[in-house]
């Protein structure tokens, strides 16, 4: 079981999707997922590590973000002074930026991804992206832009119309 | 197979053992960890570790009962179907699908159990499991799970913990409305863990209306446990109440903030009451504080770690939070002498302290100091008429630059013709693990008197900051560094950086630059930085555009730019 050496001679990690997709990244970009992680240190990853919650096209994206974060927060290329340190956090900023800008489905299956393979990091920004999705809408747009039924009958609605008309009407 | 401490199970399990190769049942315990993970508590401390336990020692269990290999994976693939039932927090699942639970469970075991048969090696080539498996068909139908199904997700399909975390990013308003979504989202955000509820939200509104919905909101939450509550209001009456909301239900983080353009709010002794196990982060603008109110936080916040007073009014006599490792006093009134005195501070920061300066303590950790007093303080200083006011101003003096001397990083800027540091300055204590300074021009008077004594008492100096600022020194002016000889000579073997801020033309420069030549001569990097500053650009080309480009002002702007 000898262990896939990348191109920088570094360890590579086999993920395979639920298709059945191949995905090697190098070892420290997959240890951004928790439970890679995990798999890692109990000797467990090889040959590669089924994630039967993950398809391809997600786990596509994933690996993307794991490797553009682990390439820019390893310091791999020993300078730490302060002014590259804010450049390559601009970096991953506007790459943060450009990977959530995503279809909404997308979007959910990246969180449910990351939370299942416990990516903090992403994690967060895909619930801030959200967040950002519902932030000054109304509720009719809210529904339309995630496709939320609208369950309440017309008595429940009025009475939560009543409730929170201050919210409604004046702001 | 070196399987485990089973040896002393003897019988007719033994068999069955050692045709249970270890690959297989490693793989038992990997799916089992994973539906573990499903349903366990996300941030759960010792999370993992405690997962993998329990799916070893179940995995164990069952192994040492099974009778045979097909026995021993039913047994699994029932396992975790029971465990998942068990549970039975999985929105996800039961979205998937309309077939009654029964049967859904029936074809999960079915499908689990189909799942592992094909993780084992075919034939016998393959035991030591490390032939590697034909892609897509060995993974392809692990688990029923929902995502196999061709189905995607949607919001709805989202856990309940999910959906808190979104709704912890959203301002109070977004995040009451989501109640008005669908019965689903009808009273899930009152259990939102994060509270952030600002006065701007309200346009126009602001008044009765806000404090309406606040009080609203509160009551709508009720007991529910908080981690960040943060409040920015214009309404004083109930503000202290709503404080006391915060610290009441737990929360970690509060921060409040009461408009600048309204007057302070007088945080109520009986209303409000700082003592909290949970509290990390405090954040209080435009409050005041007296020293009732303000005990607990020193005495009864075991958890304190930050403490930000902004823009308010201190009639306090000590901060002396054991646990405190950042602080910061920013554009505060002291109405009495305020005493620091945090054993474990890591991070100081005083901007332009009113009336006095707070008197520091010896801070044995203290990392990074930032010290900015402007000539409010200088003035007011003088207004002060108590007796004992020498005394004390010697005290305060001599601990300013005392109570930093272990400090890593120091800026220091204090205003000309202050002279507040002129009885320490004698006394001034070694920067042993000072490796960046920043000072203001207040360093040039007293013919560079400040200057060289930090460059005299900092040994692992390598960073050295300058700033200048408009206002020029008389005295600086008179002094005439060319005749001035430093009485001690200094080297500085560590100082690798000297930065010099300063309007164009400042001639001041040249005599900095002059009595540091010295260091200079060996330094690899010395910056040169003209201040011109963005806001002053923008005013020029602002001034361009109301005039058409030839006024006095601008002209007046522009000079001063340049």
């Amino acid at each position: 079981m000898a262990a896939a050496e990348g191109s920088d001679g570094g360890k590579m990690i086999v993920l395979i999707s639920a298709d059945g997709q191949r995905f090697e990244l190098p070892e420290a970009a997959a240890k951004l997922s928790q439970i890679v992680l995990y798999m890692i240190e109990d000797g467990c990853c090889y040959p590669s590590i089924p994630l039967p919650k993950v398809d391809g096209v997600i786990l596509a994206k994933i690996v993307e973000y794991c490797n553009k974060h682990a390439a820019l927060s390893s310091g791999a290329d020993g300078s730490s002074d302060a002014a590259s340190e804010r450049s390559k956090e601009r970096e991953l900023k506007i790459f943060d930026a450009e990977f959530i800008d995503v279809d909404v489905t997308t979007l959910f299956d990246v969180m449910m991804a990351a939370n299942y393979l416990n990516i903090k990091g992403l994690l967060d920004l895909a619930c801030q992206r959200t967040a950002d999705l519902i932030k000054g809408k109304s509720p009719e747009q809210i529904r339309q832009t995630f496709g939320i039924k609208n369950d309440f009958t017309p008595e429940e609605e009025a009475a939560i119309r009543k409730e929170n008309a201050w919210a409604f009407d004046n702001i | 197979m070196e399987g485990s401490s089973s040896n002393n199970m003897a019988g007719q399990a033994l068999d069955v053992r050692t045709h249970v190769p270890q690959e297989v049942r490693n793989t038992a315990i990997k799916l089992m960890m994973a539906k573990l993970t499903q349903t366990f508590p996300k941030h759960f401390p010792g999370r993992m570790s405690m997962l993998r336990s329990s799916a070893a020692s179940n995995e164990e269990k069952i192994y040492m009962v099974a009778t045979s290999k097909v026995d021993y994976l039913l047994r699994i693939a029932l396992k975790m179907v029971s465990s998942k039932s068990k549970r039975n927090v999985s929105p996800l699942l039961q979205q998937y699908s309309s077939v009654p639970v029964s049967v859904k469970e029936q074809h999960k075991i079915v499908g689990h159990y189909n799942d592992l048969l094909t993780m084992q090696p075919q034939g016998n080539q393959a035991l030591d499991g490390t032939a590697e498996p034909e892609d897509g068909k060995d993974h392809k139908t692990q688990f029923s799970l929902p995502k196999c199904e061709g189905s995607s997700t949607n919001i709805s399909d989202l856990p309940h913990d999910m959906l808190h975390a979104i709704m912890s990013s959203l301002p109070a308003v977004d995040l009451v409305l989501t109640g008005t979504l669908s019965s689903r989202w009808r009273n899930l955000w009152t259990s939102s863990a994060c509270l952030d509820i600002d006065v701007n939200q309200f346009g126009r509104q602001r008044g009765e209306q806000f404090s309406r919905f606040v009080s609203w909101l509160l009551e709508q939450r009720g007991a529910c446990a908080l981690d960040a509550f943060r409040l920015h209001t214009a309404e004083i009456a109930d503000a202290s109440s709503w404080i006391a909301y915060g610290l009441r239900n737990n929360s970690k983080v509060v921060e409040f903030s009461e408009d600048l353009r309204c007057e302070p709010v007088k945080l109520e002794h009986g209303v409000v009451d700082f003592t909290s196990r949970h509290l990390k982060i405090l954040v209080l603008s435009n409050v005041c504080l007296d020293a009732s109110v303000f005990h607990p936080i020193n005495s009864a916040c075991p958890a304190l770690e930050s403490l930000e007073l902004r823009d308010s009014s201190l009639e306090i006599m000590e901060i002396s939070s054991r646990s405190l490792l950042h602080l910061v006093i920013d554009n505060c009134c002291l109405f009495e002498n305020l005493v620091v005195s945090t054993p474990s501070l890591l991070s100081l920061c005083i901007k332009t302290p009113q009336h006095r300066a707070p008197m520091l303590k010896r801070f044995p950790c203290i990392q990074a100091a930032e010290i900015l007093l402007d000539e409010c303080f200088h003035s007011s200083d003088e207004g002060m008429d108590d007796d004992d006011d020498e005394q004390d101003e010697k005290d305060v003096n001599h601990r300013m630059l005392g109570s930093l001397r272990e400090a890593r990083s120091i800026e220091l800027i204090v205003p000309l013709r202050e002279g507040i540091f002129d009885r320490e300055i004698r006394l001034f204590p070694m920067f042993n693990n000072l490796t960046s300074l920043t000072l203001g021009e207040w360093c040039m008077s007293d013919k560079f008197s400040p200057l060289l004594r930090f460059l005299w008492h900092s040994p692992v100096l390598e960073d050295l900051t300058l700033k200048l600022d408009m206002e020029v020194c008389q005295y600086c002016l008179q002094d005439e560094p060319t005749a001035f000889a430093p009485v001690k000579p200094f080297t500085i073997d560590h100082l690798k950086k000297l930065t010099i801020y300063s309007w164009a033309g400042d001639d001041r420069v040249g005599k900095l630059l002059k009595v540091l030549d010295p260091i200079c001569k060996s330094l690899p990097d010395v910056k040169l930085v003209p201040l011109t500053t963005p806001e002053l650009d923008y005013l020029v080309s602002k001034v361009h555009k109301f005039t058409g480009g030839d006024d006095a002002a601008a002209a007046a702007y522009g000079a001063a730019s340049t």
